[in-house]
């Protein structure tokens, strides 16, 4: 991160969406343009559409500029509803952070990633190497064929192909993309031209931050240019070394609303928490176990921010923290999560022999025949799943319920359906919106927020059937956007109510209603199994060597926006 | 600061990004071998005045050394950087020097810096309490993140005593946290795990 900000104030949501192509005409029709994936070109022609966008900020278009688009919250008009409830939500479940051996510290192949993801039961999976050098030059060319083989073998399963994108002065991130005829020339575009590492092997030092906002406008601008349907970046890992600053994750969501869209709630690494005692590796869930050491830090997080809470990363897991500071500006940023598998728990395979960088993989695993205690990864699906409501089993569909945020965050089989519907019946939309969405209601009207939760009806990967024990409603107040680009609390965000969940049922339904809505407001949920709460209901700070993430289980909903009018 | 103790401190600016603290114990105890003097107390700063964060290093000596400036030299020449004492004013450079100085006055002043070597710290291994810990060396306090410790409380600093307090507020604070078997142990460990291998 660096302290330098980008734009000066984000883009408001009530912004007239019908105009959003004006400001970047100016460099609009150069898109089409068969040199667009030629790296050079693209950061040239990246810099002059930052160019226009930060003179259009100054002309008070912002939020013209930043190119909001139809189908998120965020473009709604007050008065409208997105993401409209319809009761027929189908949740596909799936993980997009996975590795393979096309990442010089993983090791499986893509088949056996999709084997076990499929077997965990994961309907949709990305495949995000490390972005580098060698990734760039050789891995792409490599893999490319061994994903259209396993789509082929395995055809009910959504296999993207995507990315582990070293953001520029910040941390990882997964760019994913549908199966398409350009996908693989704009995903190698991608990575000469915005890879953190590639940038850093060519010599590029200093402030690189305007890197990672050019990236993500390239990415946008190849779904205007039709290139491909949809472009998505998730920030991976977010606390992990403190270096995703509260200004870059407000400058990626705004320089492209429609690709940077969130962020993993929850990193992977899961296993790494197991004791050594019960025979596990030790370390830290997520490996969320340093002392925030980076110099390039932001130095404003707090030491606990470096530590997971109940397995989820300290901006998610803070009511009224970073998240809420995001969602408080009413804009949408969804959370998730992963695997990040790596090398799995007690697998009993080690990296092929090969030299990564001479080959663009470790090679095949090769089998020990022992179970290896110090890897701290879960197989796809085996512990994290992202939910992901949409209307269609397609790539696009899939990708555009994870834009539109119909996205609940779930560990070890916790939940298995959420249902979420909030609405104004008398005094504004009575249908209402659900996960991601928006709705309204009039000043001094009531809103009531409907949940229908499916809990586990059978074991989780570990043998257990989780029991979740409460379910909390989060709310706080949409306040605009932020004056200050490097705020991470939202102090008015707050648990609103907390619902018991008993025993015996496939699921349960809550209401709670909001009374005499004054201010435009957005509410979220979370669940837990109970098992470890501080004395206010929330997770606990995560022990280094001691956190078995099977006794500890939470979900996440991302929320829904009311604007009172 | 007092003359006499401005003697005994010197701020180093590595030439390096990132300065191992192993090499760089390694590299200050072989610049001062011979001099007469050694490094009681070595800390890593962050001067953070520039576009890119930079590394600085604070030393205190046990005494003068018999040649300050030929020692000066070698310390110069060992972290591959300029070496600054005293007054501002005697500063070749101000833009070379500048982590070096921020070193300086921030350990003078006990306002930030990382101890990698502290008086005591080399006497410490496995278990030991809170209060012994700040009896037996110069860490002044014990502050934890998620939990208070009591001075009867035990920290585990590993085999090999790893310590790295910090300072904070005018005092040499050790940050700790819960571990496993209901002892504590320091918030920075010795290895904490490292991404992609170092491969980003």
């Amino acid at each position: 991160m660096s302290h330098d900000h980008d734009h000066g104030h984000g883009h408001h949501h009530h912004g007239d969406h019908d105009h959003h192509h004006h400001a970047t005409s100016g460099v609009e029709g150069t898109w089409a343009d068969p040199q667009a994936d030629d790296p050079l070109s693209v950061s040239r022609r990246g810099f002059l559409a930052t160019a226009a966008a930060v003179a259009g900020a100054a002309a008070g278009v912002a939020g013209v500029a930043g190119g909001l688009g139809q189908g998120v919250a965020a473009a709604a008009e007050a008065g409208t509803t997105t993401n409209a409830w319809t009761g027929r939500s189908q949740f596909y479940a799936g993980d997009h952070h996975i590795h393979t051996k096309y990442s010089p510290d993983a090791q499986y192949d893509v088949a056996t990633q999709v084997i076990k993801g499929r077997q965990y039961g994961l309907d949709w999976m990305v495949i995000t190497d490390h972005g580098g050098v060698a990734h760039q030059k050789l891995s792409i060319d490599k893999i490319t064929p061994e994903i259209e083989k396993v789509r082929r073998q395995y055809a009910g399963t959504m296999i993207y192909q995507g990315l582990e994108w070293n953001i520029p002065s910040a941390e990882h991130a997964t760019v994913m993309l549908p199966p398409g005829p350009a996908t693989v020339d704009i995903l190698k575009a991608f990575e000469a031209g915005y890879d953190g590492s590639v940038l850093s092997a060519k010599g590029v030092t200093g402030n690189v931050e305007p890197y990672a906002i050019e990236a993500l406008k390239y990415l946008d601008n190849q779904v205007r240019n039709r290139r491909t349907e949809i472009a998505l970046m998730f920030a991976n890992h977010p606390s992990r070394q403190g270096i995703d600053s509260p200004h870059e994750i407000r400058n990626w969501r705004d320089a492209a609303p429609q690709v940077a869209v969130g962020m993993e709630g929850a990193p992977g690494h899961q296993a790494a928490g197991i004791p050594t005692s019960q025979g596990g590796p030790g370390s830290g869930r997520g490996y969320y176990d340093n002392a925030g050491q980076r110099a390039d830090r932001f130095v404003p997080y707090p030491m606990e921010s470096y530590r997971t809470f109940g397995g989820f990363d300290w901006m998610t897991a803070t009511v009224g923290g970073l998240w809420d500071s995001l969602l408080a500006e009413g804009k949408p940023w969804w959370v998730t999560a992963t695997s990040d598998s790596h090398r799995v728990f007690r697998d009993t395979r080690v990296q092929g022999p090969l030299d990564f960088n001479a080959n663009g993989t470790k090679g095949d695993a090769v089998d020990t025949g022992r179970p290896i205690t110090q890897y701290g990864d879960f197989w796809p699906g085996q512990y994290s799943s992202t939910l992901v409501g949409s209307d269609s089993r397609s790539y696009v569909g899939i990708m555009q319920g994870l834009q539109a945020g119909k996205v609940v965050a779930v560990h070890g089989r916790i939940i298995e359906g959420l249902d979420v519907r909030v609405r104004s019946a008398k005094d504004g939309d009575p249908q209402g919106a659900t996960l991601g969405g928006r709705t309204w209601v009039r000043r001094g009207g009531d809103v009531t927020v409907t949940i229908t939760v499916k809990v586990a009806g059978g074991a989780n990967a570990n043998g257990d059937v989780p029991k979740l024990a409460k379910v909390d409603v989060i709310s706080g107040p949409v306040t605009g956007a932020a004056s200050d680009r490097d705020v991470f609390t939202a102090p008015e965000t707050a648990v609103v109510k907390t619902f018991e969940v008993g025993r015996g049922r496939a699921q349960w339904t809550f209401e709670h209603t909001f009374t005499n809505v004054e201010r435009s407001f957005y509410v979220r949920l979370r669940g837990s199994d109970g098992n470890q709460l501080d004395s206010n209901g929330n997770p606990l700070m995560d022990v280094v060597g001691d956190a078995n993430p099977w006794e500890d289980l939470w979900f996440y909903a991302n929320p829904v926006f009311v604007d009172a009018i | 600061m007092t003359a006499a103790l401005t003697a005994l401190w010197w701020g180093v600016a590595p030439g390096a990004d990132e300065v191992p603290d192993a090499h760089l114990l390694a590299a200050v105890d072989e610049a001062l071998a011979g001099s007469g003097a050694g490094a009681e107390l070595v800390c890593t700063h962050v001067d953070r005045s520039g576009p890119a964060p930079r590394v600085g290093v604070s030393l205190r000596l046990t005494g003068e050394p018999a040649d300050p400036a030929a020692t000066r030299a070698a310390l110069a020449d060992a972290l591959g950087g300029p070496v600054v004492a005293g007054d501002p004013g005697e500063d070749a450079d101000e833009g070379s020097t500048a982590p070096a100085r921020v070193a300086l006055d921030e350990a003078g002043a006990g306002t930030a810096g990382r101890a990698v070597r502290f008086p005591g710290s080399a006497g410490v291994t496995g278990r030991i309490s809170v209060a012994d810990l700040i009896a037996a060396t110069a860490i002044e306090r014990v502050n934890g993140i998620g939990v208070e410790p009591t001075g009867s409380d035990v920290v585990e600093t590993g085999p090999n005593g790893f310590l790295r307090p910090t300072h904070s507020g005018g005092q040499l604070t050790l940050l700790v946290e819960r571990a496993a078997g209901g002892v504590l142990q320091p918030f920075e460990i010795e290895d904490p795990h490292v991404c992609c291998e170092g491969g980003h």
